[in-house]
Formats: structure tokens, C-alpha cells, sequence
């Protein structure tokens, strides 16, 4: 059962999140878009974490925070990796119940223990 | 209507500064030779392109992207990656190549955004797209075309990447940065908590 969703339409993002994270001996999901990623945390109550990015076709990742939120899901956090890093745009992620905001490019060894904290382990 | 030498000056260091950053695994692994280059430069070599856009009211900005596809920039993205312990980013193909650009388009984009939200406000940014081979930098020359800068980047006098940047706009519009802008971001790659 996977622990983390992976949110990208970048294939290559996908590819070197999941499988730093897998290295990690994190079992990880992957999702092409916010609406797949909806998708996918609706049909897996298991997961403990999902990282998505914010700029996507068919839906963005901030609009499916908004729709993991008000489907009643409060508690899973969700962490965009975006190179979104201007405050206005982090400010609407708080306001749509985004835990946290990782500045692309991705770097794992940065971010692992927040990751970890996350997930409990 | 002309742009400031300035605000020429300060777009092209957006690009160089902005492509530097997106692809620092690049030029940190390998030894990239760069240099100033212009339409003639880039139309004389076979590349593949990226378009990428950062769009206000008044103007837009066109970065594009250029980079061969053969097997010297795959074994530039290969060495990149096995040096920064990279995982499972094989660029076997073409098309694995294009995903591969279209995200350091994505890279570029959001750095150059950043440094364009010093001076303007409102600004949005497109999904980077493949330009199809037909089509050419005199395409990129229409009516509003206000500046424009190209670099370029070699290894061993052959040409690997290259970035272009035009600048589209009816109004005259001032880019004035300086050189203590144009850093590493604070915090990129980390996790910061809400």
C-alpha cells in the first residue's frame, strides 16, 4: 500500500521524487494531474502524505487540495513542490489546507526528514 | 518605442541567470563553455525547442529553450545525474529528453518569474511546450517584438543548449535589477512548513 502520492505531470519529476523516496524504503504512488490525484486519495485511505505540484492541466494542485479538504479529508497533509515561490501564490496554498511548500528543483536529502516527520517514520 | 539599454541588459541576464539556475546539475557536472550568441548562431544548428511564456498585462516575455538531442547531451544529463546521486532519470529517447526540457523549461520559468516580480506585478506563467521542427527563430520576430537576447552553450566548440528570450509589448516597460538579485533562492529544495 503506498505511503506518499507523487502529483506531476512531469514524467521526469515523477520519476526522481518517487524514486528517491522508494530508495528511502517509502512505498510511493504516482498521479499525472490533480484530477488523477483526487483520484487517487479517494480510493486510498492509506495514504500518509501527498506532494504535488501546483501548475498542471485539467486541475492544478491547489484546486485539489481545495477538493480533498472539502470532501472531509482534513487530516492528510499535502505538500506542493512547485517553482511557484512568490508569497501570494504560497498564501492561497495555506488557504486551501496546503501543510507545506518545497521550491523546485526537488532535493531530497533537504527535504527527507520533513518528509519523514510527516509519514512517522 | 525602444526599450532602455538597461532593461535589454537586465533580460538578458534574466535568461542566462534563470537557464544557470534550472539546469545548475548541468553546468555544475560539466564543463559548459558559454557564450553570446544571435539568431544566425542558433538557426545554424539543429536543435530541439522549447517555448516557455511569463505573461503580464501590458507585455510578455518568450523564453525559448534549445538543446540537441543525441547522444552528447545525453550523456551530459547522464554524468549530471550520477553525480548529484540522481534516480531513475534515464534519457533513453526523444521523447524522455523533451520530458526532461520541458522540465527545466518549467525550472526556468519560475526562476525568471521570481526575478520579474521585482518590478511587475501580475504575472502568470505558461506550461512549457515543444516547438515543432518547422518551426524557426524568424517566426519568433512579429510586429511587438520589442528586444530580444540569445546565449549559448558548448563543450568542446560543439554546441549543447542554448536559451533565447524576446520580450512582446505595445508600452515601454523598465526591468531594473541588480546584481544582488540575481542569487540563489533562499531555501529552494527545502520544506517549509505552514
Amino acid at each position: 500500500m503506498a505511503e506518499v502520492l507523487v502529483v506531476d505531470d512531469s514524467a521526469t519529476v515523477r520519476n526522481e521524487v518517487s524514486g528517491f523516496l522508494a530508495a528511502q524504503g517509502i512505498n510511493v504512488a504516482t498521479a499525472c494531474d490533480g484530477q488523477d490525484g483526487l483520484g487517487k486519495i479517494q480510493a486510498d485511505g492509506g495514504l500518509k502524505l501527498v506532494i504535488c505540484d501546483v501548475n498542471m492541466p485539467i486541475m492544478d494542485g491547489l484546486t485539489m487540495c481545495e477538493k480533498v479538504r472539502a470532501s472531509g479529508n482534513a487530516s492528510l497533509p499535502i505538500i506542493m513542490l512547485t517553482t511557484e515561490s512568490d508569497p501570494s501564490m504560497k498564501q492561497r496554498g495555506k488557504a486551501a489546507g496546503v501543510k507545506g511548500w518545497i521550491i523546485k528543483p526537488f532535493n531530497g536529502q533537504a527535504a527527507l526528514g520533513g518528509i519523514k516527520s510527516l509519514i512517522g517514520k | 518605442m525602444a526599450f532602455s539599454l538597461r532593461s535589454q541588459e537586465c533580460f538578458n541576464k534574466v535568461l542566462c541567470h534563470s537557464l544557470k539556475t534550472a539546469a545548475s546539475e548541468i553546468f555544475s557536472s560539466s564543463n559548459l563553455e558559454e557564450l553570446a550568441a544571435n539568431d544566425e548562431d542558433l538557426a545554424s544548428v539543429k536543435m530541439s525547442r522549447i517555448m516557455l511564456t511569463i505573461a503580464a498585462v501590458d507585455f510578455r516575455i518568450t523564453f525559448l529553450l534549445h538543446y540537441r538531442d543525441d547522444e552528447l547531451i545525453r550523456t551530459v544529463i547522464k554524468s549530471a545525474a550520477s553525480e548529484e546521486g540522481g534516480v531513475n532519470n534515464a534519457v533513453v529517447n526523444s521523447e524522455d529528453l523533451d520530458a526532461y526540457f520541458l522540465e527545466m523549461g518549467n525550472r526556468i520559468c519560475g526562476e525568471a518569474k521570481r526575478l520579474c516580480y521585482e518590478s511587475f506585478d501580475h504575472l502568470g506563467m505558461s506550461t512549457p511546450c515543444v516547438l515543432s521542427a518547422t518551426t524557426t527563430l524568424r517566426d519568433m520576430h512579429n510586429v511587438d517584438l520589442q528586444c530580444e537576447g540569445h546565449v549559448r552553450f558548448e563543450m568542446g566548440g560543439s554546441p549543447v543548449m542554448a536559451g533565447s528570450v524576446f520580450v512582446y509589448g505595445k508600452v515601454d516597460i523598465e526591468l531594473d535589477l541588480d546584481d544582488s538579485q540575481f542569487t540563489e533562492q533562499e531555501g529552494a529544495g527545502e520544506l517549509e512548513f505552514f
